[in-house]
C-alpha cells in the first residue's frame, strides 16, 4: 500500500550562496555596504579605468581576459547582432510594447522572452551549440551522409525553420542571403575558429537539401568557438540582440497609436466558428 | 521544401485570419464560434473559457472545477520556493505586480519543477502506455527501462520530489477528483502501477506532475494541451509572495551582507598592462 505521507529529505543545503565572478569587501562600519570590488580577482576601479567593454564582457563570462584573435571574434558577435530585423518577433514585440505604451522598463524583458524562441531565437542558439559540439569532430560530409535518410523522412516545416540541424534552415521559403553574407564576415579572418568553419562546410552540404545559414546558427558556431557551453546561447543571444530591441521600443515609446499598423476589420477574418 | 512561398506570403501581407474569434464593432465578439457576451460571460467558468480558446472545445463544468482545484492546490504562498521568489525580489526591488506575477510564473517554466516538467511528464506517461499496451511491456520493464536511460538514476518525470518524499497534492487532487466523479483511466492506472513499484523499492511516490499528466492524458489532452492549459498555474503563490513583501522596508527580504555570498573565484591579482593587446 502506497503511503504519500509527506516526509522531508532534509537535503544538505548550502548556508550562502557562492560566486567565483564578483567579490564585495563590506565598510567597515556597515557589513550589508561595499567599499571595494573585485570582478574575477581583478580590481573593478581598475578595470573601469583601464579595460574597455569587450574585455570586461569576456572577462565577466569567461573568466580571463581576451587575447587579440577572442577580442576580435567577440567585437564582430556583438556588433554584426546587435539587432535583430525591424521584422523579426522580438522586435514588433519591442514596437508593439513601446507603441501601447507598456511600462519602459518591461520593454527590453518582454521582447526579449520573446527573443528566446526555438525559432530565429535563443533557445534555437542553444540547441545548435549541442548539435555543433556534439558533432564537430565528425567531417561536415560525413555527417551528412550518415543522415540522408533521417534528413529525407523529415518534417520538412521543421527542417525549413531549422528545427531539425538546429540553426541550419530557410526564411520566407528560400536560403536566407543575408544570413550567408553575415556568416562571411567571420569566415576566412585570423580570428575565425574551427567550430565556424565546421559549420561553413556544413552548409555547403547542406545546398542539396535547399537549407542554409540561419543567423542563430552564426551566433552558435561564434559562441562554441568562444568557449561558452551550449546552455550559455540562450541568454547570450537575447543579450546580444538586447540594445537593438529595446532600441525599436523606445524609438515607438512616444507614437501616437494610429502611427503603427491595426488590421482593419475588412481585413480581419474569423474562419472556421 | 514545403513550405509558404512569396506568393503566399504576399496573399498573407495586411490580412490576418484567425480560426479562434474576434471582435466584430458593433456587432459581436466571438469565441470558437460562441457569442462571447450573451453565451460564455456569466455561462461558463474561466477554465472553462481558457480550454475552450486552446482546444476549441467547451468542457464540462466539473472538468473546470477540477482544474480550479489544481491550480489551487499547486501554488503556495510560500516565497522560499523558487518561483514564488521572484515574486518576494519583484517586491524588494519595487517591481509592478506585473512583473512579479509575469516573471514569477516565467520561472516556473523549469525541467525540475512547475509547469515546464507538465509537457515532458504527459509524453513520457503516453510513451509508457503505448509501450505497455502495444508492445506489451510489464510495469517492472518500463521502469527498468526507464532507469537504465538515466543511468541508473531513479529520475522518472512524474515521480519523486525534491524537498521532500510523498505529495500531499496528489491525495487532495485524487480526493477532488473522486468527488466529481471522475474514474481513474488507463493512463492514472499505469500511474498508479508505476507508483506502487517505485514505493515498494525505493519508497518514492507519484508528484503532482505525474497526478496531473496521467489525469489530463486519460482526457485525451496532448502535451501541448496540457502545457498550454497550465502556464500560469503557479501564479497564485507568486503574487501572495510578492504581496508579503510589498509590505516590508527595501531590502528586507532575507538580507546579505557582503561576506554572506561567499567569493570562490581567483585571489586578487594585478591586471596586466592594457595598453598593449594581448596575444
Amino acid at each position: 500500500m502506497v503511503n504519500r505521507s509527506v516526509k522531508s529529505r532534509k537535503e544538505p543545503f548550502s548556508k550562502k550562496a557562492s560566486t567565483s565572478i564578483w567579490k564585495e569587501d563590506a565598510d567597515e562600519s556597515n557589513p550589508y555596504l561595499v567599499s571595494k570590488t573585485h570582478l574575477r580577482g581583478y580590481s573593478f576601479d581598475e578595470i573601469t579605468e583601464q579595460c574597455d567593454f569587450i574585455d570586461t564582457f569576456y572577462l565577466l563570462f569567461l573568466g580571463d581576459l581576451p587575447n587579440k584573435n577572442q577580442k576580435q571574434l567577440l567585437q564582430l558577435l556583438l556588433t554584426t547582432f546587435i539587432s535583430p530585423s525591424p521584422r523579426h518577433p522580438a522586435s514588433r514585440s519591442a514596437m508593439s510594447l513601446g507603441g501601447g505604451k507598456t511600462f519602459p522598463q518591461h520593454i527590453l524583458p518582454a521582447s526579449l522572452g520573446i527573443a528566446g524562441g526555438e525559432y530565429l531565437g535563443g533557445r534555437q542558439v542553444q540547441l545548435c551549440m549541442h548539435f555543433i559540439q556534439n558533432n564537430y569532430q565528425t567531417l561536415p560530409k560525413k555527417w551528412l551522409e550518415e543522415q540522408q535518410a533521417t534528413l529525407a523522412l523529415a518534417d520538412k516545416l521543421l527542417l525549413a525553420e531549422g528545427r531539425i540541424i538546429y540553426g541550419f534552415g530557410q526564411q520566407y521559403g528560400d536560403v536566407d542571403p543575408y544570413a550567408t553574407r553575415l556568416a562571411n564576415k567571420f569566415l576566412g579572418k585570423s580570428f575565425s575558429g574551427p567550430h565556424l568553419t565546421w559549420c561553413a562546410e556544413l552548409v555547403d552540404g547542406l545546398k542539396l537539401y535547399d537549407i542554409g545559414w540561419l543567423q542563430t546558427g552564426i551566433v552558435a558556431a561564434v559562441l562554441c568557438d568562444l568557449g561558452f557551453p551550449a546552455y550559455a546561447g540562450a541568454g547570450l543571444f537575447q543579450l546580444i540582440q538586447a540594445p537593438g530591441l529595446l532600441a525599436h521600443g523606445l524609438e515607438a515609446y512616444p507614437k501616437s497609436r494610429t502611427e503603427f499598423p491595426f488590421v482593419s476589420d475588412e481585413d480581419y477574418h474569423i474562419v472556421d466558428t | 521544401m514545403s513550405t509558404l512561398k512569396v506568393e503566399d506570403y504576399d496573399r498573407l501581407r495586411g490580412k490576418l485570419p484567425n480560426r479562434t474569434g474576434g471582435w466584430v464593432p458593433g456587432t459581436a465578439v466571438y469565441c470558437r464560434g460562441y457569442d462571447m457576451m450573451d453565451d460564455l460571460v456569466g455561462q461558463v467558468d474561466f477554465f472553462q473559457s481558457l480550454v475552450l480558446n486552446i482546444t476549441g472545445q467547451l468542457p464540462e463544468d466539473r472538468f473546470a472545477k477540477w482544474l480550479h482545484a489544481a491550480h489551487i492546490c499547486v501554488s503556495w504562498p510560500d516565497p522560499r520556493i523558487w518561483c514564488n521568489q521572484i515574486g518576494a525580489y519583484a517586491a524588494m526591488a519595487r517591481a509592478t505586480v506585473n512583473a512579479a506575477s509575469s516573471f514569477g510564473n516565467l520561472a516556473a517554466d523549469s525541467v525540475m519543477y512547475g509547469q515546464g516538467t507538465l509537457p515532458i511528464g504527459t509524453r513520457l506517461i503516453q510513451r509508457f502506455y503505448s509501450q505497455h499496451i502495444n508492445e506489451r511491456k510489464s510495469v517492472e520493464e518500463i521502469v527498468d527501462q526507464e532507469i537504465e536511460r538515466k543511468g541508473g538514476k531513479v529520475n522518472i518525470m512524474g515521480f519523486a520530489r525534491p524537498l521532500a518524499s510523498g505529495d500531499e497534492r496528489v491525495v487532495a487532487m485524487r480526493r477532488t477528483a473522486k468527488n466529481l466523479a471522475f474514474q481513474d483511466g488507463p493512463h492514472m492506472q499505469l500511474a498508479l502501477a508505476i507508483e506502487e513499484l517505485l514505493y515498494d523499492r525505493y519508497s518514492e511516490t507519484m508528484n503532482f506532475t505525474g497526478y496531473l499528466c496521467a489525469f489530463m492524458s486519460d482526457l485525451g489532452y496532448s502535451a501541448e494541451q496540457v502545457h498550454r492549459i497550465f502556464a500560469l498555474i503557479v501564479v497564485n503563490g507568486v503574487t501572495a509572495s510578492f504581496c508579503e513583501e510589498a509590505k516590508k522596508p527595501a531590502d528586507s527580504f532575507l538580507p546579505l551582507r557582503c561576506d554572506d555570498v561567499e567569493y570562490t573565484g581567483p585571489a586578487k591579482r594585478a591586471l596586466p598592462d592594457m595598453s598593449h593587446e594581448k596575444s
